[in-house]
């Protein structure tokens, strides 16, 4: 199979997963002709793949003009990774406007001659274009990427029925701990015990399950969320990651779903690290934009 | 004379263009290393939690991420007073000379390598996946160094990519005593490896002396840390050393933030960063050499006699940045080895209550400094971050190397594509990092 | 499928015994005939299935996805969303 790897503009860590596929990886380049890939090869236009496999976000112009050829070429254009799925963490910029943005980084007044056009507002690649498969993860795991590229290599672009990280999670929940709502910096978790009811923000509830829930379950670190959210999140019962979180540790810690969500005064950053950018959501995001913004002032 | 524009820059991390300008006459003017994209990292975490700030500026690049994480909790760390137990440094090292040696693996073989190997044939001959198809053993063993750092940054790091152990305040897991003697048992088995992938670097530079001279020295004086006792990621002191015998400007982390100026380069979105009354530095592999002197490690610094003695001491041809490199790589080796066979400390982490305050955070990613500045305010929310990365140093050098080198290519009768190829060689030999330097 | 009773799965690899859906249950709170009980093992039981009157409360709280209600094929009982999420959900691995 004709294969091209294409990046927006990412971080490039679902191109080191790529690398580290290990003996899979000879495998790939050994079967399948792999065409256009920046990171490894030299070739600077996108040739007609069978598949492509996408990351990062659209950024501006330029990004969008790659998106659109990428699309008109691959005959399977695939979204590798949360940014391209759902935005992913750079997605959290979008409380932001590009023009602000700029203009807090670089000066009043600063130009660009040569710079492409930025975007209005931050989305996902499947508002763009027309996306055949998705595989979320930041990054997606070796294992997960490994299945997924034996699955779409053969020819079926495959798709599983999603679960949440909380039914791959080793911990069970024992009765809730009531000691308020807490913090990773300024407590330390009790091994073994579920998070959420010692009354830490943890996503797993609401995040697709496919990492194996190594956070919450092998270190004892809450989910972020970076599998992205799952099909309860994005189709009925639609549910809201903040007002759904805050619930339950109300009932975690005793108090009322309102007082937990005033001790947690970064509600974006906490609940929609992953996922901010994402169009469905857009309703839910906490207070609209202006609630993130009145500490910007410079 | 219309400018020349390689778009994209292939085999390098991130996404850029290199643009040359040319006058009438043809002769290259100026030469640009052109990246697009501010992703505001730094606008966005304003109103995070300090929680957040970690996992958050992991993202900012893939390749460099537990060096983003370690500099933004030792930020935190400074700005809350918290004392990190010696154990969780120790882990945290162990995660960052993992990473050192995967990315430096990763720019070397992936990204360099097929430039020094086949430097006469075809640009679409020069990858690893055309090596693979004729030498399949001479990829496989080349890549079973950066599985090596995966490997070590997976065990400390929890992740590959995107590690989860590092909070402010230390670390949440250490490495188990089974899985230490097990990464030690590897450890062992690649030095020859190591040292046979030296040779060929340092064989391959000699053999490419004439691109080795094309791409000029650079002069600028160079930053890097100097912890006292050879090459070290984490603590003592920066360093500005402005050449053999020439005078050397030690700065606390506080101190060298502060003396770092930005300032718009009008072609690109990557801003460039300076030392005030100093002008552009060099950071990254050589510079941290040529400030320290040696490594500090027994192996690097045999390798590293016979180096100098072939090119001179301090280093100044740039592309003398990739034997810098596997050098780099064999100190890290020796340190995964030292840190792994000290016998285990106690405490993991320390907690903090959120208070109001300020600090720095300063470590040597993989290609240079990387400089965190943070202000939280009594919530433990971020109130004022700024980043630095290493690209943002180094440009101002990669553009001068690129012009030179175009000068030197163009003074032939060679084409476009001879120059382009030069170009990008150029541009490998430092191993920019762009996704870093558009934070 | 028998509909005259609520068929009620728990996947008890799935469960993190939350108990959140014995909470959640309308017919299990104060009820003499509860749908729900507390297991030994730690997992949720269904102790009179007839009581539920197909409320989905417990599926839609469930944190771990394990309970589904009145489904042959195990997927749960859902209502269409928007087209474009629909597409997405089906196609994310």
């Amino acid at each position: 199979m004709r294969v091209a790897v294409l990046s927006l503009s990412s971080c490039t860590g679902c191109q080191y997963v790529l690398l580290s596929l290990e003996e899979y990886f000879y495998t790939l380049i050994g079967e399948n002709a792999v065409s256009y890939a920046p990171f490894l090869l030299d070739q600077k236009e996108l040739p007609e793949v069978d598949l492509l496999l996408l990351e990062g976000t659209v950024r501006n112009g330029d990004d969008f003009r790659r998106l659109r050829e990428a699309r008109q070429r691959a005959e399977k254009l695939v979204a590798l990774g949360t940014c391209a799925c759902f935005g992913g963490v750079p997605g959290l910029a979008d409380m932001v406007s590009e023009e602000r943005m700029l203009r807090m980084r670089y000066g009043e007044g600063a130009t660009f001659e040569q710079a492409p056009p930025g975007v209005k507002r931050l989305l996902p690649v499947d508002a763009y274009v027309s996306v055949d498969a998705f595989l979320p993860g930041c990054p997606p795991g070796e294992e997960l990427l490994k299945d997924f590229l034996k699955l779409a290599l053969s020819g079926n672009l495959p798709s599983r029925m999603g679960a949440t990280v909380c039914s791959e999670c080793k911990v069970t929940a024992s009765p809730p701990s009531r000691d308020g709502f807490r913090r990773l910096l300024s407590a330390v978790p009790e091994d073994g015990k579920c998070l959420l009811e010692q009354g830490f923000i943890c996503m797993g509830p609401l995040t697709r399950d496919g990492c194996g829930a190594l956070c919450p379950s092998s270190f004892g670190v809450p989910c972020g969320g970076c599998r992205g959210p799952c099909d309860e999140v994005l189709l009925p019962p639609f549910q809201d990651p903040c007002l759904e979180t805050l619930r339950r540790l109300a009932r975690a810690t005793g108090l009322s779903p309102k007082a937990v969500g005033e001790q947690a005064k970064d509600p974006a950053h906490s609940f929609f690290k992953y996922c901010l950018a994402e169009p469905l959501l857009r309703r839910r995001r906490p207070g609209g934009t202006a609630r993130f913004l009145y500490r910007l002032g410079e | 004379m219309a400018d020349m524009v390689i778009s994209t820059v292939t085999r390098i991390s991130g996404n850029a263009c290199i643009r040359l300008i040319r006058d009438e006459a043809g002769n290259p003017r100026e030469a640009w290393l052109q990246a697009f994209g501010y992703r505001g990292f730094d606008i966005m975490l304003r109103g995070s939690h300090a929680d957040n700030l970690v996992p958050v500026v992991s993202r900012i690049c893939g390749g460099d991420s537990v060096f983003h994480q370690v500099a933004a909790a030792r930020a935190v760390e400074e700005c809350l007073g918290m004392e990190v137990p010696a154990e969780a440094s120790r882990v945290r090292e162990l995660a960052m000379w993992g990473q050192l040696l995967e990315r430096h693996a990763v720019s070397l073989t992936v990204h360099s390598l097929p430039d020094l190997l086949l430097p006469s044939s075809d640009p679409s001959l020069r990858n690893i996946i055309s090596i693979h198809r004729v030498d399949e053993e001479v990829v496989r063993r080349f890549m079973a160094l950066k599985s090596l750092g995966t490997l070590v940054l997976r065990e400390a790091g929890g992740k590959a990519v995107h590690a989860v152990n590092v909070v402010p305040g230390g670390v949440v897991r250490d490495i188990g005593e089974a899985k230490r003697r097990e990464l030690l048992e590897r450890m062992s088995e690649a030095r020859s490896l190591l040292v046979e992938t030296a040779r060929l670097i340092k064989l391959l530079l000699r053999r490419n002396e004439d691109v080795v001279d094309s791409l000029g020295e650079e002069s600028a004086p160079c930053l890097a840390l100097a912890p006292g006792d050879g090459i070290g990621l984490l603590g003592g002191k920066a360093v500005i050393a402005a050449g053999e015998g020439g005078e050397r400007v030690s700065l606390v982390p506080g101190e060298l933030r502060a003396s770092i100026e930005e300032s718009n380069s009008g072609h690109s979105h990557i801003r460039v960063a300076q030392i005030k009354g100093v002008g552009d530095v060099l950071v990254g592999p050589l510079a941290r050499v040529n400030v320290n002197g040696g490594y500090g490690s027994e192996l690097a610094d045999a390798e590293l006699e016979e180096l100098k003695a072939q090119w001179g001491f301090p280093f100044r041809r740039v592309m003398l940045g990739h034997a810098a490199r596997i050098l780099e790589m064999i100190h890290a080796w020796e340190m995964i080895k030292g840190l792994l066979e000290a016998p285990p400390g106690e405490g993991l982490r320390v907690t903090a209550t959120p208070a109001e305050g300020e600090g720095t955070g300063v470590v040597e990613a993989p290609e240079g400094l990387l400089v965190y500045g943070l202000r939280v305010d009594g919530d433990g929310l971020v109130k004022g971050l700024s980043i630095t990365a290493p690209l943002q140093f180094n440009i101002g050098s990669l553009e001068r190397c690129l012009l030179e080198g175009a000068r030197k290519a163009g003074a032939g009768t060679e084409g476009e594509a001879r120059v382009s190829v030069l170009l990008e060689t150029a541009a490998r030999s430092y191993a920019p990092c762009i996704p870093c330097a558009l934070h | 499928m028998d509909l005259a009773v609520a068929h009620i799965r728990i996947d008890g690899e799935r469960c993190v015994s939350c108990r959140e859906c014995v909470e959640v249950c309308p017919q299990t709170r104060d009820s003499q005939y509860p749908v729900y009980a507390w297991g030994e093992d730690g997992l949720p039981r269904v102790a009179n299935p007839e009581s539920c009157i197909r409320c989905l409360s417990c599926e839609a709280f469930c944190r771990a996805r394990a309970i589904v209600v009145d489904s042959e094929d195990g997927q749960g009982w859902r209502m269409p969303g928007d087209p474009r999420a629909e597409t997405k959900c089906r196609a994310i691995f």
